[in-house]
Formats: structure tokens, C-alpha cells, sequence
């Protein structure tokens, strides 16, 4: 009984840390996000220091004031990715509910809810987003039958290795990448016209780099499950989870910063090569075995 | 005396028998299209209403194609947008002559669905005349045509949605509701595992078909006073609507895990199902601007609950019918099975999400802070929905070579519709008697036949 209580306990400290780290990470890659082009460019950056540092000026703001009804919701949607997502290993509190169809979704519509208005083209992202998604969860039920959400696809991948589904899912994310890019700064100034309040700007920027994080993180798990450790692999697995985190999370960055340099972002033909390849790699991993 | 009366009881039932079908399927059906008549209720034309609730229970019910294809006559001369009676009375006649066969089914689709989907929307009537019967009506067509193929079905009800979102995009046009063949496509998945022997994903696509049909009959009930229900059909996480489209791709993708030819058509299916739930979000958002009234903050807690519990709620009166499909049962609460390992435990992630957002929004802190902060969702879920606006609104630029071909097509077009059609007379006049002729003669070809 008190062996229980210990593991479930230890799930839970786990979700809070993946939480707390994922939340400090979240400006430093909106910071990657918005300055690397500029950086690699040539251009004069500014330094993180200052994301972080407005990332917790927002914090403590929120602790002293409450949110409005609108920007809460997107800030749930995020934090709410956040925790469900499988990020060291399988084994924190509520990985259980990360089905990339639900989570996609939460994620989009955390980015509906972002700003009193939207941005433009967003419906073009919207519906190569959702169509990819459903692709994506009906790839995975295809492909590995009887996996539960992220966190058994993971599982399930480290038992029984299968490269179809792997390629697949990877030339998912990417297509998913392309369709649907993380918001940029010009974006959120865009939402934010209509706004006047100084520390409502700054919440809503904040959130966004939730948003963007969540949205990677998703991305990163689809597109490297095998990376994720299990449940069971003790100290050193976890260790072994957490460099495999951060690797993966670089590369997304990567991916996504090459496409913004690249001017691929929203290519529709890319979109549809990636995910026809997709479609194919799935199904000739099940037809091969 | 008394085995008199149990003989007398059991002839009884015996006609009863032959004449209706008294399956849990269609006896659910049934149920359903009642309320669904609520919609045709207009000031001083309450008889319209109950010509429509019994041509609908007789198409639901009654076992002879004849009585259903007279019903379904009745049924489409009661709408004034009709579907043309060039197409309609072959295309019932037909299905009289060759009962469920796949290409029958499929021409007796429009003939439901003309006024909701093909006829070009104007802005005070939406969705057509009576969407939510003739969605049951649709369903209710499947599940009567066991023997027929299920992937021509899927191919057909492929293209037409592919036929008319192609239309609305040529033509700079809205499309319709397509959301509305959305229970059909399911109804499809359940025969089609049925056939198969898959009583598992019979039974989640069964449903799923069973959800999707509530929601459109509750929106037809109460639409006219809270048409801020409409919400609920969307695809977004605490919603049902996310759980009909993800009930829908998990049958489907156990179809393909257990029948060799269904990968692709699996795959098919999933990506329509995610096509149709966009269109959802096009037609909810057009009723949330169409609705000028403002929501106060209860009805969006309301809403919010009602999502929650709305699920377990229809699946716990429809159980009976879930039992017949199939044996094994569980309550779903808490977690909903997708019939292949896969569990959408829902009801924990939205409530997760709903202790964050309040201790975001920290509504004690004033009195009716909650009803406050929840008054401004719904505008913001309007604000997202309006993302749909600008895709239909012009017509796309194309090249010249494109642009010639478009336009031979339709000059072939006018010329085919200057031909005179068959003038019928005025069907709404006289429906019942008509269409009694035309099943006298139905049945003077099926005497000759014989």
C-alpha cells in the first residue's frame, strides 16, 4: 500500500517538475524562435535574459491579479499541453490523456482564444491542421493498434520497434510544422491591436510563447516517440529521458527556424508531399510485416 | 381460454412483425424522429407537422419498400425546396423496384439531402427545411440496405462531399451543411462491421452515429430558443462533437485492423469525417453571427456541463440498442473505449482543464465572478469560428487554361437545363394521392413481373 502511494506520488512530483521545466523553457524557445532568423542573419539580437525576465514578471502579476475569462482559457490550453504531454518518461501523473487528436485540438484552440481578434490567414492553418491531425491519430490507430494515446505509443515503440509507423509519424510532424507554423511576435502584435492595457500585452505574449512551447512539444513527441523513456527505467533512464528532451526539443526549434528562414512555412505543396508520404510509409510498414 | 389469448397475442405480433421493422436500431430511430418533428411545428399548420412525423416513423419503420418510398414522397413534397421531381420519382421508383441496392441507396441520398446541401443557401432559412429528420432518414436508408457495398457507399458519399465543396469554391458560394452526412458515413461504418463480424466497432460506430443524431436533434428542438446549442456539435475538446469525430476514426481504423481491404478506405473515412467537422465550424459559426442576442454567462456553464454529462447520457438510454450490437458493455463515465485499446478519457481532461482555468480566473473573488468570466467565452468561440469567413468568399484565381474548360462545362450545362423537364404538378397539393397512383403502378409492374 505505502509502495503504491510512493509511485503515485513520485507521478505526480514528476508532472510538476515536467510543468515548471517546461514553463521556464517556454520563453527561451520563443526567443529562438523569434531572434535566431535575425541572429543567423547577421542582426543584433536581444538577449534572453529579458524574455525570461518579462515571462516572470507576467507570473507574478498573475498571482496578484486574476486573468479575464478569454486570455485564461488560452493560458489553460497551454499549461494543459503542457502537463498531459509525455516529456522525460511515460510515467508522470496525467500522460494518460495525451491523445495527439485531443491535444492538437486544445492547442488550436488555445491559439482561437489568444486575442480578441485572429490572425490573418488563420483559417488556412486551421484546416490543414485539423485534417493532419485526424490523419495523424488514424495513421497511429493503423499502424499500432491497441496503443492508448502518446504515452502507449511510446511504450509500445520501445517494446516492439516498427519503422513505418516512426517515419510516418515523423513526416506527420513535419507536415504539421509546415501547415500550421508556432505564432511569430508579428502575429501576436497583429492579435494585439485592439488592446490598450499594458499588462494585458504582456500576458498575451507570455501566453503565446505557452502556446508556441505546447505546440513543439507535440510536434517533437510525434515526430521522435522513441526518444520519451519509460515509466520503469529507474534513475538512469530518467536521466537518459531528460537529455533525449532536450535533443529533441533543439531539433524542433531547428526544423521550425529553417523552415521561417527557408520561407516554407504554409507551403501547400509541401504540406501535401509530407503527408502523402506519410500515408504511404504507414501503409507499406503494414503491409510489409 | 388462455392459450387462446396467447395465440391471439402471438398473430399479433406475428403481423406486426411482418409488417414493421422491430429491431432495437430502428425502434430507436423511431424515437429519435419524433422530437425531431418539433422543427416543422408552425403557427396554424400543425397538420404539416404530423404528416411529417407519420411519413417519417412509416419510412423508418415499415418494411416494404413500397410504403417507404411512398412516405419518403410525402416526405419531400412537404419541403418547398425540394429535390426536382425529374430525379426524386425515378430514383424512388427504382428503389421500389430494386430494393437496397448500393447505387438505389445512394440516388435516394439526394432526394433527402437537396434542400439542406445543394440548393444555394439564403440567409433567412438555414439548412433547409427539416435537417434533422432527414439526417435520421438518411440513417435510417443504410441500415435498412444490409446487402449493399459499403465501399461504394463511402466512395459516393466521398464525392459528393468532394462535388459540392468543389462547387462552393468555384463558385464563390457557402456550402451547405455537410455535417449532415455525417451519421449516414457512420451508419455505413456500422453495417459494413456488421457484415464483416466485428461486433466491437459496430458498436463504437454505432455510437457514434447515435451521439451525432441527439445533437442534431436537440439543436432542432431547441434551436429556435437557444441557438446557442448549435455550439455543442463543434470539434473542439470539451465539446461532443470531438468524441463523435473521435469515436468515428477509431471504428474506422478497427475496420481496417480487422478487414484486409479497408486500410485505405479506412484512412478515407477518417479524413472526411475530419472534413465534415470543419464544415461544422463554418455552419456554427454562421448561426452564433446569425443570432444577435447575447448569452449570459449560465447558459455557457450550462453548455459546458451538458457536454460533459451529454455523452454518458445517450449512451446509458441507448444502451438497450448498444446491446444488441453488441454484448460487452461498459458505462462510460469516465473513460470512452475506442474499440482497439485506445481509451478518450475526456471527462479528466476537461476537468483538469476547468480547475486551471478557474484558478486562473480566481472567480470568488467577486460575487457572480464565474457567470462573468464565462459571459466572454462564447463571444471569443465566435471570434475563433469566424476563421472559415474569408475561404468561400472569393473565387479562386485561375489559370486560363482552367478557366476555358469551367466555362465550356457550363455554357453544356445551360444548354441542358433550357431542355424542358417533365413539369409535375403541384406536388404539395395532392402528395398522398399521387404518390398512391404512382405506387399502384409500381405494383402493376411487379405483378407483370411476377
Amino acid at each position: 500500500m505505502g509502495h503504491e502511494i510512493g509511485l503515485i506520488l513520485l507521478s505526480v512530483l514528476e508532472a510538476l517538475f515536467q510543468v515548471g521545466l517546461l514553463l521556464v523553457l517556454a520563453p527561451v524557445m520563443g526567443w529562438c524562435l523569434d531572434s535566431l532568423p535575425l541572429w543567423l542573419a547577421g542582426r543584433s539580437v536581444g538577449s534572453v535574459r529579458f524574455r525570461l525576465l518579462q515571462a516572470a514578471r507576467v507570473w507574478r502579476a498573475l498571482f496578484q491579479a486574476p486573468l479575464g475569462g478569454r486570455p485564461a482559457m488560452a493560458l489553460t490550453a497551454g499549461v494543459l499541453t503542457l502537463v498531459c504531454l509525455p516529456t522525460v518518461t511515460t510515467g508522470s501523473a496525467l500522460s494518460s490523456l495525451a491523445d495527439p487528436l485531443v491535444v492538437g485540438l486544445v492547442v488550436l484552440l488555445g491559439r482561437g482564444f489568444l486575442g480578441p481578434g485572429l490572425v490573418q490567414g488563420e483559417g488556412g492553418r486551421l484546416v490543414p491542421a485539423v485534417l493532419l491531425l485526424c490523419l495523424t491519430e488514424a495513421l497511429i490507430a493503423l499502424a499500432a493498434p491497441g496503443t492508448d494515446g502518446l504515452s502507449g505509443l511510446c511504450a509500445m515503440l520501445h517494446i516492439e520497434p516498427e519503422p513505418g509507423l516512426e517515419g510516418a509519424l515523423a513526416a506527420c510532424a513535419l507536415a504539421l510544422g509546415i501547415a500550421c507554423p508556432p505564432l511569430r511576435s508579428d502575429d501576436v502584435t497583429q492579435m494585439l491591436s485592439g488592446l490598450q492595457d499594458r499588462h494585458e500585452r504582456e500576458a498575451t505574449r507570455s501566453i503565446a510563447d505557452v502556446l508556441n512551447c505546447g505546440w513543439l512539444l507535440l510536434l517533437a513527441d510525434l515526430a521522435l516517440p522513441v526518444s520519451v523513456g519509460l515509466a520503469q527505467g529507474g534513475v538512469q533512464g530518467w536521466w537518459l529521458g531528460f537529455l533525449a528532451l532536450g535533443g529533441r526539443l533543439a531539433l524542433t526549434v531547428a526544423v521550425a527556424v529553417g523552415l521561417r528562414l527557408m520561407a516554407q512555412e504554409r507551403s501547400a505543396r509541401l504540406t501535401a508531399l509530407f503527408a502523402g508520404v506519410a500515408l504511404l510509409l504507414a501503409l507499406a510498414g503494414r503491409f510489409g510485416t | 381460454m388462455r392459450s387462446v389469448f396467447t395465440s391471439c397475442s402471438d398473430r399479433a405480433l406475428h403481423i406486426f412483425d411482418s409488417l414493421f421493422h422491430v429491431d432495437p436500431v430502428s425502434l430507436c430511430l423511431a424515437f429519435l424522429v419524433v422530437p425531431a418533428c418539433v422543427q416543422a411545428i408552425q403557427p396554424g399548420r400543425a397538420g404539416r407537422a404530423a404528416v411529417l412525423c407519420v411519413a417519417a416513423l412509416a419510412t423508418v419503420l415499415g418494411l416494404s419498400p413500397a410504403v417507404q418510398a411512398v412516405a419518403l414522397g410525402v416526405i419531400a413534397a412537404q419541403d418547398r425546396e425540394a429535390c426536382p421531381a425529374v430525379w426524386s420519382v425515378p430514383a424512388l421508383l427504382l428503389s421500389v423496384l430494386f430494393p437496397a441496392q448500393t447505387f438505389l441507396v445512394l440516388a435516394v441520398l439526394p432526394v433527402l439531402f437537396w434542400s439542406a446541401l445543394v440548393r444555394q443557401p439564403d440567409e433567412e432559412k438555414e439548412g433547409g427545411a427539416f435537417p434533422a429528420v432527414m439526417g435520421i432518414l438518411g440513417v435510417s436508408l443504410v441500415w435498412h440496405a444490409p446487402v449493399s457495398v459499403p465501399a461504394e457507399l463511402v466512395a459516393g458519399l466521398g464525392a459528393a462531399v468532394i462535388a459540392l465543396l468543389g462547387r462552393s469554391v468555384l463558385g464563390a458560394c457557402r456550402p451547405g451543411d455537410l455535417g449532415l452526412l455525417r451519421p449516414v458515413l457512420l451508419m455505413v461504418l456500422v453495417v459494413a462491421a456488421q457484415a464483416e463480424g466485428l461486433a466491437v466497432c459496430a458498436r463504437i460506430a454505432l455510437e457514434a452515429t447515435l451521439l451525432d443524431l441527439s445533437l442534431l436533434v436537440l439543436t432542432a428542438v431547441l434551436g429556435r430558443v437557444f441557438p446557442a446549442l448549435s455550439v455543442l456539435r463543434l470539434p473542439f475538446p470539451p465539446l461532443p462533437g470531438l468524441v463523435v469525430l473521435w469515436l468515428g476514426i477509431h471504428a474506422a481504423l478497427g475496420m481496417a485492423a480487422g478487414v484486409e481491404g479497408w486500410s485505405v478506405l479506412g484512412v478515407v473515412v477518417a479524413l472526411l469525417l475530419g472534413l465534415l467537422s470543419l464544415s461544422d465550424i463554418l455552419i456554427v459559426g454562421r448561426v452564433l453571427r446569425a443570432w444577435q442576442g447575447t448569452v449570459p454567462g449560465t447558459s455557457v456553464l450550462f453548455i459546458g456541463a451538458a457536454s460533459l454529462l451529454l455523452p454518458a447520457l445517450v449512451f446509458g438510454m441507448a444502451s438497450p440498442v448498444l446491446h444488441f450490437i453488441s454484448g460487452e458493455w461498459v458505462w462510460p463515465v469516465w473513460r470512452m473505449g475506442g474499440g482497439d485499446g485506445a481509451s478518450l478519457r475526456l471527462p479528466a481532461f476537461v476537468l483538469t482543464g476547468a480547475i486551471l482555468w478557474c484558478v486562473l480566473v480566481r472567480p470568488w473573488r467577486v460575487v457572480g465572478g464565474i457567470v462573468q468570466a464565462a459571459s466572454t467565452l462564447l463571444p471569443a468561440l465566435g471570434n475563433l469560428l469566424s476563421v472559415g469567413d474569408g475561404l468561400f468568399e472569393e473565387a479562386p484565381s485561375l489559370g486560363w487554361k482552367m478557366r476555358s474548360v469551367i466555362v465550356a462545362g457550363r455554357r453544356r450545362l445551360r444548354v441542358l437545363r433550357n431542355v424542358k423537364a417533365p413539369v409535375l404538378p403541384d406536388l404539395r397539393q395532392g402528395a398522398v394521392g399521387l404518390w398512391l397512383v404512382l405506387l399502384g403502378l409500381v405494383l402493376a409492374v411487379l405483378g407483370v413481373m411476377a
